[in-house]
């Protein structure tokens, strides 16, 4: 946690070179309003911990990500909403059939981003909760006793390391890492240990910042 | 050297009882046993007549799969068991037999000998597998010979003759006849064990009664008979058309409905019906098709049949008109799909015609 935050810092210190026309335009900014408002939303990729998801799931979709925030230009109280589907084939033994898998996966997450007026730099903290459901089955035929269908709900934190660029006023495009860590344990109806459901998404999207 | 000497000859002896234990052939382990004659009597005169008993047994082999789907978070399965029956001929010196009454009838490897006139069990096993028993019937020469008739005691015909099967006690005379026909037929010949079998003709419609009687080779007036009834309906009549119409066939677990109509053939109709069968591993399959007809003799020659998920299903339906109301038959039905253990299932069944 300590090299994590004087990284955060590190971060937050280390790009000094603005434009002398950014700087001014936030100069004024301050001087007009101390609240700021920000929302937004981003495309990326998400790589799930589970080591096994790879071995099944071959087609995944683009993450879609939502992201809101309120606050000041240090500090935002930040809100986003990630949804992640994948499809693939259920690993079926001792039958010539094969399977099918849909995965549907969504974050909840708000926590704050610190942001720094030297650097385009941020870094979000946040409390993390994922609703992930998975169908199994099998095709051609469709056989009642090899489908199921399982939930699982997860919480635990993130961390997001991201770089905002202003295009036009208000228009930002941003790039950002997040890494989240799931830390409750959860357990599928046979009673076995669910794999933890985070992982790392990289996601690059467009913000508004008011 | 006396010691070296009774050393090797123990060594010999040790040598030679290993091998006899290799020349012995175990038995393989028989889950039934089944006895010929195949009939629950046998006749028998109390003159030291003799009969050689066989045996057929048959071996399972049952085997379970296991099979699982997984995903990330969760996993399914369920097992399914295969069985297969094989059956061979058994060796009778293989086997124990037993006599319940060796005053009656002993037995030695199979073959029976009767003794004394009364009735005595013959049963026979090996391992744990043990025969369904045979009543040895041994008579006197001064009583009525036996006979029996192959079931059913009463069918529904659509034709003007009819077969019949059973069993008379050996050296008696038989006769089969049935007045209302005038059909009669003396010094029926049967077979070395006492089956015989014959084709009653010219019958007349309605209900007829069919005699068979065997009697003593020197004492007519001591004598069996045994009675088959038949309703013989020719296609077309009134009676026969009581069919013709709507059936609520009854298992354990189903309902099912069945339809008789009158054939482009004469002496035949069509039956189409739909049937649901709860196959293990497969689900619940709908509406699986009965389509066949029904034999001028009452029997039924029906097949199951349908295509599901890449299943087929088929089997075979059978049964017999006990009346122009009541039926009963039974079925088997298999799933097979390239892959998959054959998965089968049968169900005895009833009939009732709805008004």
């Amino acid at each position: 946690m300590k090299i994590f935050l004087i990284a955060i810092m590190f971060f937050l210190t280390s790009h000094p070179s603005l434009s002398q026309d950014r700087e001014e335009t936030k100069i004024e900014e301050k001087k007009k309003s101390s609240l700021s408002l920000l929302f937004g939303g981003a495309a990326g990729n998400f790589a799930i911990d589970a080591s096994k998801f790879n071995s099944i799931y071959s087609n995944r979709s683009v993450s879609r990500i939502y992201v809101a925030g309120i606050g000041n230009k240090q500090l935002l109280l930040i809100g986003k909403y990630r949804e992640f589907y994948a499809r693939g084939t259920s690993l079926v033994q001792n039958i010539e059939v094969s399977g099918k898998a849909d995965w549907k996966q969504k974050f909840y997450s708000i926590g704050i981003r610190l942001l720094s007026d030297d650097s385009p730099l941020y870094a979000d903290l946040l409390y993390v909760v994922t609703k992930a459901e998975e169908t199994i089955t099998t095709n051609d035929p469709v056989v009642n006793e090899l489908t199921i269908r399982q939930e699982s709900e997860n919480k635990g934190g993130g961390v997001s390391l991201g770089v905002t660029i202003s295009i036009l006023g208000p228009i930002n495009i941003f790039a950002e890492g997040d890494y989240s860590y799931m830390v409750s344990e959860d357990r599928n109806d046979q009673g076995k240990v669910i794999p933890k459901l985070g992982g790392v998404c990289l996601s690059a999207g467009v913000v508004i910042i008011l | 050297m006396r010691l070296l000497f009774v050393s090797i000859a123990l060594m010999m002896v040790m040598s030679s009882c290993q091998k006899e234990e290799e020349k012995t052939v175990a038995q393989p382990e028989y889950s039934s046993l089944r006895m010929q004659p195949e009939r629950d009597s046998v006749f028998f005169s109390a003159n030291n007549e003799t009969q050689q008993f066989s045996l057929t047994g048959s071996i399972i082999n049952t085997s379970e799969i296991t099979i699982t789907n997984s995903g990330v978070m969760t996993d399914v399965s369920y097992t399914v068991r295969t069985v297969d029956t094989t059956f061979l001929n058994v060796n009778a010196s293989d086997a124990q037999w037993y006599s319940s009454n060796s005053a009656v009838a002993t037995v030695n490897k199979g073959l029976v000998t009767a003794k004394s006139p009364g009735y005595a069990t013959i049963a026979a096993q090996i391992g744990k597998a043990v025969t369904k028993p045979v009543v040895v019937n041994v008579r006197t020469v001064d009583t009525a010979p036996g006979l029996s008739l192959n079931p059913p005691d009463v069918a529904l015909i659509f034709e003007n003759s009819v077969s019949i099967f059973g069993l008379v006690q050996k050296q008696a005379k038989l006769k089969v006849t049935e007045p209302n026909s005038g059909f009669s037929k003396d010094s029926i010949q049967y077979q070395s064990d006492g089956s015989f079998g014959l084709t009653v003709t010219g019958l007349n419609q309605g209900v007829r009664i069919i005699t068979a009687r065997a009697t003593h080779p020197t004492n007519s007036s001591l004598y069996t008979e045994r009675i088959k009834t038949v309703f013989y309906y020719a296609p077309g009549s009134l009676e026969a058309n009581e069919i013709v119409g709507n059936w609520l066939g009854t298992t354990l677990t189903k309902n099912f409905n069945f339809k008789i109509e009158n054939s482009i053939i004469p002496t035949r109709y069509d039956i189409t019906g739909k049937m649901d069968i709860q196959f293990e591993g497969v689900g619940l399959v709908r509406d699986i098709d009965l389509i066949g007809i029904m034999n001028s003799n009452g029997t039924f020659n029906v097949a199951l049949s349908k295509a599901y998920q890449g299943f087929t299903i088929s089997g075979k339906f059978d049964g017999y008109f006990k009346s122009t109301g009541t039926a009963n038959g039974s079925y088997t039905a298999q799933a097979v799909k390239s892959g998959w253990p054959k998965i089968s299932f049968y169900e005895t069944w009833t009939a009732v015609k709805l008004p």
